[in-house]
């Protein structure tokens, strides 16, 4: 129960092969049930070609010819019989009914068939099925005719046309042709599927007239044609017919009557059991069918053998499954089992899809193939024979399965809890080996190895080194530890903010192909002297790189560039352990939502603030992006660089704008020298705000020490410095 | 002999792939029962066939083997099977899960294959219950209907983890469970495996070459010293 649900899901792993390998054998099932059913088709058409007749007779000779000339028009007698023996046994007492037939002549290859009324009304075929008229009536005149199904198709002959009958059989236009005497079409029979479809059929009578004149098998010489006007239906006596078909009341009564007629002494006569006498014949074409049958078969055999091919190619990436199998108590046994079980439930499924076909398929096409062939297939349980082939198709199944099961017992044997990792290459490439040994990342600064962090699930399948310029020490100084160092050097690939922003990074080695630029396509704030609050000669020195003013790095003060960043990230490093990538968008996309949260959380607080109390002085121009996302203004005490003296002009300049934007408290720099703004807010005689973190994350440990921390701590800070 | 408190009880025991190359030959070995024992040896240094051998995957050639307290040298292969099902965990150094089935699916196979292991539950229910809750002790309780496939490495190894854990095993043998995991998430794996282990009274048989891993178990040894073969080769 367990194992199969094992072996279902297995298979539903491998569900293209599967189907593919179910499909196959349900095809070679539906080739072998199809032809089956065809011969069956066949065979049944073929003796049923007559039905319900006892007896046919006619005179003394091979009883297949017999057969063959009354029934399927084929070859000719080589006598006749004549018409006073069977009237004589029309009126025998056992006897129900007789038709005459009556053979000889043809039209254009179809045989011409005297016959009587008896013959609308008794004859009968697969089983209870009576001619019919498509079109028209059965012949009466003396020159009426009535076209079988397939000669009034073939030709394309209407009604009341005229038609000559040929003297003889031949095929296509005669040439002794009784035209003088032409037929009228006044009948076409409705379609069999029998030799009724391929006949032409006339009165008794006028198959008598159009040989009335002629003598000793010749056309009637000049002057002694008897001209078809003068014939009358009463004055025409019926000398010979060729055979006729006998019902017999009692059917009991038929060996007994058949051994009458075989001793008929006025006459040499020969009776013969329609169904004895069809099937003998079958007997001989049946080779034809035995050779469809071993087409078939060879079929089902290629069927079987690419179900073996598919399960046993699959056993080598399977080792995987049957180790573990094997790991929580599996034994050989079963493992072999399982495989068995497999080639048998393909085959089974194969079978039953097969079977489904095979009916929906005759359920279609039997219509079609009756109207179009005359063949009709009966839709029908299966036969014994039938069951026969399936439960001999199964057994294959099953004893396929043996071999890929044989192989796993000796894989399993050699492999016992050793996984061999016998996996196609990618396999191997994205997760084998690439996380086996991560790759390592180094950032130049913690706030960019944070958001690496977060985009990568804390570090999965990947490895983030610290930052070279460690939490809480100030980027400006580059004081690089030699461990930052050599995380930098050793790393296979290195974050930096970029923008000329690192100028260190040029001191350091490696390859500058490894180095990836973080803020990359970002719209990052430019720096410049008509800004009013922003930096003027040395002011700011990671803002100048060569002595061009360039771009403000504080970005991580932004949610919105923050956010941009980890996209960057996301998308560099996602291909790199392609493995991780679904698992990292996860990560990513909770990041990202949660500096939405924190942004609306900033957001909440700054509103405390009166919009006229939304001033920002600080010592150091960190602020602007935080200032700009949520609507502060920023006044830096201009000039006054974390490692800058400040000149008396300068402050001067500073104490000037700060009085005139209205701050009402100036805040302290985690990086900056307190005294100088101890000195301003003196001077203007404002309080002094807590202090800010503006050039990088406080120490992990601290509440400024995540990117998200940052902007709360900071905005409590400023929140508690400016409300009233 | 054996002792009733032994996990593992080894003597004179010997094995060879082929003749003339021993692969294997311990004089003397015991394990306690809840025993957590760090096994380190390089590649090469029979560590694949010791597991073999205790797990009862391969059959003992030579000298006395015990196992939780069965003579493996006197089962036959389908006994050995069923005392793995029953009383031992296994963890791989990768590749654990049958990525088709569910991590529920994955953690109850080993229910599956022993009557032992399943016997002490009550129902179909009860399982489940007890499921969840290892999975949530080991992390990974949100994801127990997740596909296995669709697991990181780290995810799977814990449930491995689970899957060895569950039924509550006298024995859990790791092979190289933690090869596959970043150095940060080792030691993590290490600890909440024995977390659940120490709970359930199971002992583990960890066997790496990370000795960074060390400090964690009661006991370690070097392969090398007590399988004679590999003696002087690796100091």
């Amino acid at each position: 129960m367990t194992l199969l649900r094992i072996l279902w899901k297995s298979l539903w792993n491998r569900n293209v092969t599967a189907t593919l390998t179910v499909f196959s054998i349900a095809l070679s099932v539906m080739l072998l049930l199809g032809i089956e059913r065809i011969r069956l088709g066949a065979r049944e058409s073929f003796s049923n070609t007559i039905s319900q007749t006892d007896l046919i007779v006619g005179a003394k000779g091979g009883t297949i010819q017999l057969l063959l000339y009354t029934v399927f028009r084929m070859g000719s007698a080589t006598a006749n019989i004549s018409h006073e023996t069977y009237e004589s046994f029309s009126k025998h007492p056992a006897v129900k009914w007789v038709i005459p037939i009556s053979l000889g002549d043809s039209h254009r290859g179809f045989r011409v068939v005297g016959t009587n009324a008896n013959f609308y009304e008794h004859y009968r075929f697969r089983q209870d099925k009576r001619v019919v008229f498509a079109q028209g009536r059965a012949p009466d005149g003396i020159l009426d005719v009535a076209l079988g199904a397939e000669v009034a198709e073939k030709l394309a002959y209407k009604m009341g046309q005229s038609i000559a009958v040929t003297h003889g059989v031949t095929d296509g236009p005669g040439i002794l042709n009784h035209d003088d005497k032409p037929f009228t079409v006044v009948g076409i029979l409705g379609k069999t599927g029998t030799p009724i479809d391929r006949s032409i059929y006339v009165t008794l009578e006028g198959l008598e007239a159009i040989h009335m004149d002629w003598k000793d098998g010749a056309p009637p010489r000049r002057g002694e044609e008897i001209p078809a006007s003068s014939l009358r239906k009463e004055d025409i006596r019926i000398g010979q017919i060729t055979s006729f078909l006998v019902r017999t009341k009692n059917r009991f009564e038929t060996l007994g009557l058949q051994r009458e007629i075989n001793i008929y002494e006025k006459e040499p006569l020969m009776a013969i059991i329609p169904g004895v006498a069809l099937s003998e014949l079958w007997s001989v074409v049946s080779y034809a069918e035995d050779g469809l049958r071993l087409v078939s078969w060879s079929v089902l055999f290629v069927g079987l053998l690419a179900m073996l091919i598919a399960i046993y190619t699959s056993l080598q990436e399977r080792r995987r499954e049957m180790a573990i199998l094997r790991s929580v108590g599996s034994g050989l046994p079963k493992i072999a089992l399982l495989l068995v079980a497999e080639a048998f439930l393909l085959t089974f499924l194969g079978v039953a899809i097969g079977i489904s076909m095979t009916y929906g398929i005759l359920f279609v096409l039997q219509p079609i193939i009756e109207g179009k062939m005359g063949l009709f297939i009966p839709i029908q349980s299966l036969t014994l024979l039938e069951w026969g082939f399936v439960a001999a198709i199964l057994g294959c199944g099953l004893l396929i399965g043996i071999v890929p099961a044989l192989k796993a017992w000796r894989n399993s044997l050699a492999d016992g809890l050793a996984v061999r990792f016998v996996l196609p290459m990618f396999v191997l490439a994205t997760s084998a080996v690439a996380e086996a040994k991560p790759l390592q990342v180094a950032s130049s600064v913690s706030w960019l190895q944070e958001i690496a962090k977060e985009v990568t699930c804390g570090g999965q399948g990947i490895e983030i080194l610290p930052s070279l310029v460690a939490p809480g020490a100030d980027p400006h100084s580059y004081q690089l530890t030699p461990k930052g160092r050599m995380n930098w050097a050793k790393a296979d690939l290195r974050l930096i903010i970029g923008e000329g922003i690192e100028t260190w990074n040029e001191k350091t080695a490696g390859a500058q192909n490894k180095i990836f630029t973080a803020t990359r396509g970002l719209n990052l704030r430019r720096v410049d002297d008509e800004s009013g609050n922003a930096s003027e000669g040395e002011g700011h020195a990671h803002m100048h790189v060569r002595g061009v003013s360039v771009f403000d790095p504080h970005i991580w003060h932004s949610p919105k560039l923050t956010r941009e960043v980890a996209l960057n990230l996301f998308n560099f490093l996602a291909p790199k352990v392609p493995s991780k990538r679904n698992d990292w968008d996860v990560c990513m996309r909770a990041f990202v939502q949660k500096t939405k949260q924190a942004e609306s959380n900033v957001h909440k607080k700054i509103s405390t603030i009166p919009s006229t109390r939304r001033v920002l002085a600080t010592n150091h121009d960190s602020f602007s992006y935080f200032a700009e996302t949520f609507g502060l203004k920023v006044v830096a005490i201009s000039g006054i660089s974390t490692e800058g003296a400040v000149t008396p002009g300068r402050m001067r300049r500073a104490l000037d704008s700060i009085r005139k934007e209205g701050a009402k408290a100036v805040f302290l720099e985690s990086s900056a020298s307190p005294e100088t703004v101890q000195k301003v807010a003196a001077e203007l005689g404002l309080k002094v705000g807590g202090e800010l973190y503006g050039d990088g994350l406080s120490a992990p440990d601290k509440p400024a020490g995540t990117i998200i921390g940052l902007w709360e701590y900071n905005a409590d800070t400023i929140v508690a410095g400016l409300k009233p | 002999m054996t002792s009733v408190d032994a996990a593992l009880e080894i003597r004179d025991l010997r094995h060879s792939y082929a003749e003339n190359s021993v692969v294997l030959d311990i004089p003397e070995f015991r394990v306690g029962k809840g025993e957590m024992l760090f096994l380190h040896g390089p590649s090469g240094s029979g560590k694949t066939t010791l597991l073999s051998l205790v797990t009862g995957v391969l059959p003992v050639q030579s000298g006395k083997l015990s196992v939780l307290g069965q003579q493996m040298d006197a089962l036959n292969a389908s006994q050995r099977d069923a005392l793995r099902a029953a009383k031992m965990g296994y963890i791989f150094q990768v590749f654990n899960l049958l990525p088709f089935l569910t991590v529920m699916e994955n953690i109850q196979l080993p229910l599956q294959m022993s009557r032992q292991k399943s016997a002490r539950f009550k129902n179909q229910d009860e399982v489940k219950k007890n499921i969840h809750d290892l999975a949530g002790r080991l992390g990974i309780g949100q994801l127990l209907n997740r596909r296995a496939g669709e697991l990181s490495v780290g995810q799977q190894q814990r449930v491995a983890a689970a899957r060895a854990l569950v039924g509550e095993p006298e024995l859990i043998v790791a092979d190289e469970p933690t090869s596959a995991l970043d150095s940060e998430l080792r030691q993590s794996f290490v600890e909440t495996l024995f977390a659940q282990a120490r709970l359930q009274n199971s002992g583990v048989l960890f066997v790496s070459h990370d000795k960074s891993l060390m400090p964690l178990f009661d006991r370690s040894v070097a392969l090398s010293e007590i399988n004679m073969v590999m003696k002087g080769k690796n100091p």
